[in-house]
């Protein structure tokens, strides 16, 4: 009897023995699982999270892309709007120039009429009582600093709008085989009024390929930038200009000690009549010309800059700029 | 801590020293969680270090001893959960310098609660390396017996010399280890 007792304890314990065992492994199995799919979670995860970065760093970029080509197609309208009544102002306005220079001489002739010996008294007299009257000398005068600043305002208008068709690339171009460097340099010679006495020129430049694209644009575009880098450094300071190359693009880059960029306005600086400037010193064009510019050639352009150190504007062109002139 | 150190403790114990033991020593400590721990899982560190503490009083051994030895037998653990981080190094000594930057960090942004030693490796040798040990746990001899662990699973010697030491007033520990082919 007690044997048996013992012997169910026995089997019972040993029953139990195994049965613990057999958790044990299945209780590891599911751990070992666990862990696994965690860490697996946790990649797919951390995967997901960087791709949801770049998807809306590149939203963000379309956004403002989107934003430049509407303004684009606008200036362009506003452009060729103001075009047209700017070329009869100005073909008129040399014509009411003409005229006047005709009056004024019509004029002269009259005064010298007016105090000769040789004409009747009395028609003379009348003659130089209207004559001084009117101040006409005065007048003849003033015309002529009236017509110089129309002028010049009109030039500035023209200047504007030419421009804001530059921005929204609406022109052919003429393109060639074009050295970045040389493009650099000339920007450099035609700035160098507005760089030499303040801004040290740091030139780095690594040899690149040619460039598929408009000469004076890409120096319109070098000259913008370095202009601003110029304005941007109140005492002294440094510009440096560098190019790189890397296997699918031409990399230029250039910085300035100067002012820097506040964060705040640093998205904007593209936009087209977008200025921190005093009137008068800028029109905020400089910069959207250039965008739109770089883009034609499918490259881009983006600035980064630590207000109070400095700015560096980055230009990325394609290796291959003729690729896309054969695409279109 | 993490549930994994338990649960390989409770292993250790249940192998070596019979179920009786662990029970035992569950008991005679205040478990907040009544001693029933899972791998995945973060526990109060003070119910680590009184278990082990609790083991060490029955089997009366030096408690630098114990820890070595289940260091030793925590490696085994470890990697067999961690098998990818084994796979992937050459060399015993690729694995050490990895648990760092690597293995540590990557558990440490896995699991919210862990905290993990801060190991630095100087004196990189041919066939030497020195491994310094920071942890406000101060648990160098575990590490010691990790790093055993390691060369068990390359199945090479490692010495190694313990020449400083925060239990003898060091102001951190430093291992220096030697690797033999
Ligand atoms: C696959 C290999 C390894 C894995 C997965 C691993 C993982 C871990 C984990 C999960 C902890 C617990 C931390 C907590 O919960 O707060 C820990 C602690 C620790 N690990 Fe590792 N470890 C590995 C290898 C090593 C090696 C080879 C060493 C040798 C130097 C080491 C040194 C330590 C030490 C000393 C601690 C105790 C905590 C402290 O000192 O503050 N580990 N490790
Ligand atoms: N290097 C720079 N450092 C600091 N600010 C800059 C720099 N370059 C551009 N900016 C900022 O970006 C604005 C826009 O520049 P952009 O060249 O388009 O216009 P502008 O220089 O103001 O006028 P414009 O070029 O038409 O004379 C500037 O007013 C200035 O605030
Ligand atoms: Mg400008």
């Amino acid at each position: 009897m007690n044997e048996t007792i013992k012997a169910d304890v026995n089997s019972n314990v040993s029953l139990l023995k195994r049965a613990y065992s057999r958790e044990k492994r299945a209780r590891k199995e599911t751990e070992e699982i666990l862990e696994e799919k965690t860490l697996e979670l946790f990649a797919a995860n951390y995967e997901l999270k960087a791709a949801n970065e770049t998807l809306l760093k590149q939203q963000s970029t379309l956004v403002k892309n989107e934003k430049l080509a509407a303004l684009g197609e606008l200036s362009a309208g506003i452009a060729h709007e103001i075009n047209n009544p700017l070329a009869f102002i100005i073909s008129n306005i040399n014509s009411l120039e003409d005229y006047c220079n005709q009056f004024s001489e019509i004029t002269h002739a009259a005064q010298k009429v007016s105090v000769s010996e040789k004409y009747d008294n009395e028609v003379a007299d009348n003659l130089h009582k209207v004559l001084d009257k009117q101040d006409l000398n005065y007048m003849i005068n003033d015309s002529k600093l009236i017509f110089e600043e129309v002028k010049e305002g009109l030039d500035r208008v023209k200047d504007i709008v030419a421009n804001l068709k530059s921005f929204s690339r609406t022109q052919s171009s003429d393109r060639e085989d074009t050295d970045v460097k040389d493009c650099l340099l000339s920007a450099l010679k035609i700035a160098n009024n507005k760089v030499k006495y303040h801004c040290k020129v740091v030139k780095d430049f690594d040899p690149t390929p040619s460039i598929y694209c408009n000469k004076n644009e890409l120096t319109q575009v070098f000259l913008n930038i370095i202009i601003n880098a110029a304005q941007a450094i109140p005492k002294q300071g440094t510009i440096t200009l560098t190019t790189r190359c890397s296997d699918d693009y031409i990399i230029i880059d250039i910085s300035d000690t100067g002012i820097g960029i506040p964060e705040e306005i640093l998205d904007s600086i593209f936009n087209p009549f977008f200025t921190a400037k005093p009137l008068g010193v800028g029109t905020g064009l400089g910069l959207s010309v250039s965008y739109g510019i770089i883009k034609d050639l499918s490259g881009t352009i983006s600035a980064e800059s630590t207000p109070g150190a400095g700015t560096t504007f980055t230009i990325l062109i394609p290796n291959d700029t003729r690729m896309d002139d054969i695409n279109v | 801590m993490k549930g994994i150190i338990f649960t390989s403790l409770a292993d250790m114990v249940e192998e070596h020293y019979g179920l009786k033991s662990w029970q035992g020593m569950l008991d005679a400590c205040p478990l907040a969680t009544g001693g029933s721990y899972s791998s995945g899982g973060i526990y109060p560190d003070k119910e680590i270090m009184c278990l082990v503490g609790q083991l060490q009083q029955r089997l009366d051994v030096p408690l630098d001893i114990l820890l070595r030895t289940f260091g030793e037998y925590l490696f085994e653990c470890l990697s067999k959960m961690h098998h990818n981080y084994v796979i992937s190094k050459a060399s015993p000594r690729d694995f050490i310098m990895s648990i760092n930057d690597e293995i540590h960090r990557d558990i440490e942004k896995l699991y919210p609660g862990t905290s993990f030693p801060f190991l630095e490796y100087i004196n990189d040798t041919d066939n030497g390396l020195s491994v310094i040990y920071k942890s406000p746990r101060k648990l160098c001899f575990l590490a010691e017996g990790l790093i055993q662990g390691v060369a068990n699973q390359y199945n090479t010697d490692i010495g190694i010399i313990h020449s400083k030491c925060m239990h003898r007033g060091d102001e951190h520990c430093q291992m220096d280890l030697t690797f033999y082919e």
